[in-house]
């Protein structure tokens, strides 16, 4: 396969800051988790520095992303790549209230 | 609402931007008194009907009301700062001050019954503390006039960011 | 002594007397404040055993640490009684003004005993304690009676915690507000109620004096500034309702009576639509730099201007828990709950409990008989006017008001007892308090939290759900690490709501959250404070102590093992849709982590407590009171 799409979703503090539901990527197949951040970070630069960390490969803490809602893409996988597909929703976790 | 006529700054509170964590008051009690006691505050925090908030200082008026209605001759007006001195020898603490000030923004020391009013922070390096303190930057030393400008400032963008928002 | 006064009030509403428990210091080191403090007054004046509504179960309230310092978010304080909705330790903290006016009047702590004769206001002027008759004041809202106190006293800086009309009519999961926000859970405003105690009102004068006060101007003020950047804009920019699309996505969002995890109408109950639609302002407790409470106003329709502060624990209990999606609704259904003092959560999963049984043809439209509907209505899920009408009946106790103002456990318990039916099996309730807003179903490391959670189910007291939902564990399944996740999760909470230092603060003293980054920072503004010289492992035992006490308390109220458990539905029927699909917690998952749980705490298999564990904590009284 020559590319793979990867669907990233927007949901709190991300998507306020956006001004943006999801974004739509297109990705050779050996491109990585911190690549598809780079990515986020390059088209939606309100994200550095409140989501996203300032060296635009990693997240701020207690920000993930979620794969389709069911496991999380951990610290140690962001070298990884994503499977053709995947949704991944970035989430700024909460609590209390 | 009255306003200042003042030539002279003052600590000016944006509604929209205060909390109302009170955090003003604890630095200014501090600052003046040594302890942390919102009643030796010079700074007020008001909040009515849940969300209107806001803080009052002394607003510096020109022929300042408190100065004139006080009987006793203990309160004088800074004629290059507009800053109200106290003189603590002559208040008899008959709050007449208290009440020709139409901002509120006289309060009595509940031990000594004295009138502590706002100066700013007059001795302190970098100024007024409760400036410095705001978490929001709701408080800022002003006078009507450099208000006026602001207000005409943030005017012009809410109009035309609102024009093209609602084109 | 710093930081405290060395000095508890004693008021005895029937014979209008008070008088003063001095303290010792070590004392306080050993129950600093908040919840661990309001629960060991609750342990030395409160009759084991006591009618929950008795003389004897009396009102304590403890201040914090840094009520009345700049240190920010530390302007709350702890109120316990022995709880109506659990008959054991109910114990709930808030954001306030309150303590720190009690905290400059003199006073650590209050204790509230016996019952008034006529509806009382009481009036602590410093430390003079003043009876007022609080006729006038009854009907009156929340807020509306804290401003027609200060209009009474002339004081607009005199400060009070009531109850409104549902705590007056004794609504059993009323509470205790604030400045607009409440001390929430586990029904204080009924025992109030139950005392004819409308009012307490606090005027403090006094400065309050610290131990070194230029070093915790500096701290402080170096977390105030840290709390404007990106750690807290969560916070600051949404506040908590955010959570209603993240829930949603992970599936974990309780929808029609948690009956599925996914609502399909999410996107406008979500707090990105509050935000744009409904804010009207964002405010702050006292002492809080953050600020993250948004008020938020219904615009248009026959209930516009009604407004209230959102937070997502109660958007989700009265939107998607009850298939509602119009947010003017939700904020409606809210400040019913918030200007007639009851806790929004609870009244929502009841609510939603009658709405459950409503479709399931057991309430038929003539349950609902009331004056405004001779005839009744119907209450299916997704009608918001049948919900306000309900809500206005639970804070009336009018018609079936009356039985749903019990809660989920005494409502469905009577109405099974009445038709022979099984009600009880959608009632969402652990120990007789309904549960927070995220689906343990599809976090079993939460579900052991919520089950062995000491005043109920509770997202405050454990975070169990962090490890769950960071993927940090695997949260569909069940290992043997999570008795010692729940355990330290739950101790964690505990220091916070101990101090109480708003946990909303945790990444603003070094930028990380765990122990290691906040313990030290949390030590340094202690010691600043009291002079005290605690380090590391010495804020351990704070939320050690306190999880202990607690417990102890439930313990000597006659708690068994069997009280830890979880709703019938979260062990036994899976949600259908999401991403937390065809998840339950097994009564075998759960006894195998309560004893993981019960083992890592150091007690009995029974979950009782050794002496000498209670002895090594310094809790000697305790240990022979009702340590094994």
């Amino acid at each position: 396969m020559e590319t793979i799409q990867v669907k990233v979703e927007f949901s709190g503090l991300s998507r306020i800051l956006a001004k943006a539901n999801d974004m739509q990527l297109t990705l050779s197949p050996q491109q990585t988790y911190a690549d598809i951040i780079r990515m986020v970070a390059e088209k939606y630069p309100s994200l550095v520095g409140n989501v996203i960390d300032k060296s635009k490969d990693s997240l701020f803490p207690s920000n993930i992303f979620s794969r389709d809602g069911k496991t999380v893409v951990m610290p140690e996988e962001m070298n990884n790549s994503p499977q053709d597909g995947e949704v991944l929703i970035l989430l700024s976790l909460l609590a209390g209230g | 609402m009255p306003t200042s006529t003042s030539k002279y700054q003052y600590v000016d509170c944006d509604p929209d931007k205060c909390i109302g964590c009170q955090l003003c008051e604890y630095v200014c009690s501090y600052t003046k008194t040594g302890e942390y006691n919102s009643y030796r505050s010079r700074i007020r925090t008001v909040r009515v009907d849940e969300v209107l908030i806001t803080a009052i200082a002394c607003r510096t008026c020109e022929n300042a009301p408190c100065v004139r209605a006080c009987p006793q001759d203990a309160l004088s007006q800074d004629p290059n700062t507009g800053i109200i001195l106290v003189d603590a020898s002559k208040c008899d603490a008959c709050a007449w001050c208290v009440e020709a000030c139409d901002f509120g923004a006289i309060s009595m020391n509940p031990e000594t019954k004295l009138a502590e009013i706002c100066d700013q922070c007059e001795d302190q390096e970098d100024g007024p503390q409760c400036v410095k303190w705001c978490p929001k930057e709701a408080l800022t030393l002003t006078t009507p006039d450099q208000r006026a400008q602001k207000s005409r400032r943030e005017l012009i963008k809410e109009e035309i960011i609102g024009n093209k928002a609602a084109g | 002594m710093y930081g405290y006064h060395g000095k508890i009030l004693h008021i005895d509403l029937k014979e209008q007397k008070h008088w003063v428990e001095e303290k010792p210091e070590d004392w306080y080191k050993m129950y600093i404040g908040g919840v661990a403090m309001a629960t060991r007054l609750c342990w030395e004046n409160i009759k084991p055993g006591c009618d929950v509504y008795s003389p004897d179960n009396p009102v304590c309230i403890a201040n914090g640490i840094f009520a009345g310092t700049p240190v920010p978010v530390g302007g709350k304080y702890g109120l316990a009684s022995k709880s109506p909705m659990t008959g054991f330790i109910g114990d709930s903290l808030s954001g306030s003004w309150f303590t720190i006016a009690l905290k400059r009047a003199g006073w650590d702590g209050v204790v509230i005993h016996n019952i008034s004769d006529n509806w009382v206001n009481i009036f602590i002027d410093d430390d003079r304690v003043e009876f007022r008759d609080a006729t006038s004041l009854l009907g009156k809202g929340t807020y509306e009676t804290e401003e027609a106190i200060r209009e009474q006293l002339h004081d607009d800086q005199v400060r009070s915690a009531t109850i409104g009309p549902s705590g007056e009519n004794m609504v059993r999961f009323a509470n205790v507000t604030n400045d607009g926000r409440q001390a929430g859970r586990t029904g204080h405003g009924s025992v109030w109620g139950s005392k004819k105690l409308k009012a307490v009102s606090v005027r403090g004068t006094h400065g309050i004096a610290v131990a070194d006060p230029d070093t915790l101007m500096k701290l402080s003020f170096n977390i105030t500034k840290e709390a404007q950047g990106p750690h807290t804009s969560k916070y600051r920019i949404l506040g908590t309702s955010t959570n209603v699309l993240n829930m949603n996505k992970l599936g974990l969002l309780p929808t029609r009576n948690y009956s599925e995890g996914v609502f399909e109408g999410a996107e406008t109950v979500s707090g990105e639509y509050l935000h744009e639609h409904h804010a009207v302002k964002t405010i702050a407790c006292a002492q809080c730099p953050i600020a993250c409470e948004q008020m938020s106003m219904v615009k248009g329709g026959p209930y516009e201007g009604a407004m209230t502060g959102i937070e997502y624990e109660c958007l989700f209990a009265n939107g998607p828990n009850l298939g509602i999606a119009d947010l003017n609704y939700v904020i409606k259904l809210i400040s019913i709950a918030d200007h007639s003092g009851m806790d929004a959560m609870t009244m929502g999963i009841t609510i939603s409990w009658a709405m459950e049984t409503y479709e399931r043809k057991i309430f038929t439209n003539d349950d609902f008989k009331c004056e405004s509907h001779p005839d009744g209505f119907p209450l299916n899920f997704g009608d918001g006017q049948s919900a306000v009408f309900l809500a206005e009946m639970i804070r009336d106790r009018e018609g079936i008001g009356a039985l749903l103002s019990e809660g989920t456990r005494i409502a469905s318990r009577t109405i099974d007892k009445e038709r022979g039916t099984e009600t009880w099996k959608w009632a969402m309730q652990v120990k007789g308090l309904e549960p927070a807003g995220y689906d343990a179903r599809g976090l079993k490391t939460f579900s052991l939290g919520s089950a062995v959670g000491t005043r109920g189910p509770c997202h405050n007291r454990s975070a169990a759900y962090d490890p769950d939902i960071k993927g940090d564990v695997d949260r569909f399944s069940v290992d043997d690490t999570r008795g010692a996740l729940a355990m330290e999760t739950e101790e964690y909470a505990a220091v916070y709501d101990t101090l109480p230092l708003c946990k909303f603060i945790r990444r603003c003293f070094t930028g990380k959250a765990d122990r290691a980054g906040a313990w030290p920072a949390i030590a340094n503004l202690i010691n600043a404070t009291t002079g005290w010289d605690l380090k590391y492992e010495d804020i351990d035992l704070i939320g050690t102590r306190a999880t202990t006490i607690k417990k102890a308390f439930n313990i000597r109220e006659g708690w068994k093992r069997a009280d830890d458990t979880l709703p019938w539905r979260w062990m036994h029927d899976p949600m259908t849709k999401g991403p937390s699909a065809g998840h339950v917690t097994t009564e075998e998952e759960l006894e195998y982590m309560k004893d993981l749980y019960y083992t890592a705490k150091g007690w009995t298999k029974d979950g009782l407590i050794p002496k000498q564990k209670l002895i090594d904590l310094g809790m000697n009284d305790v240990a022979e009171q009702i340590g094994i």
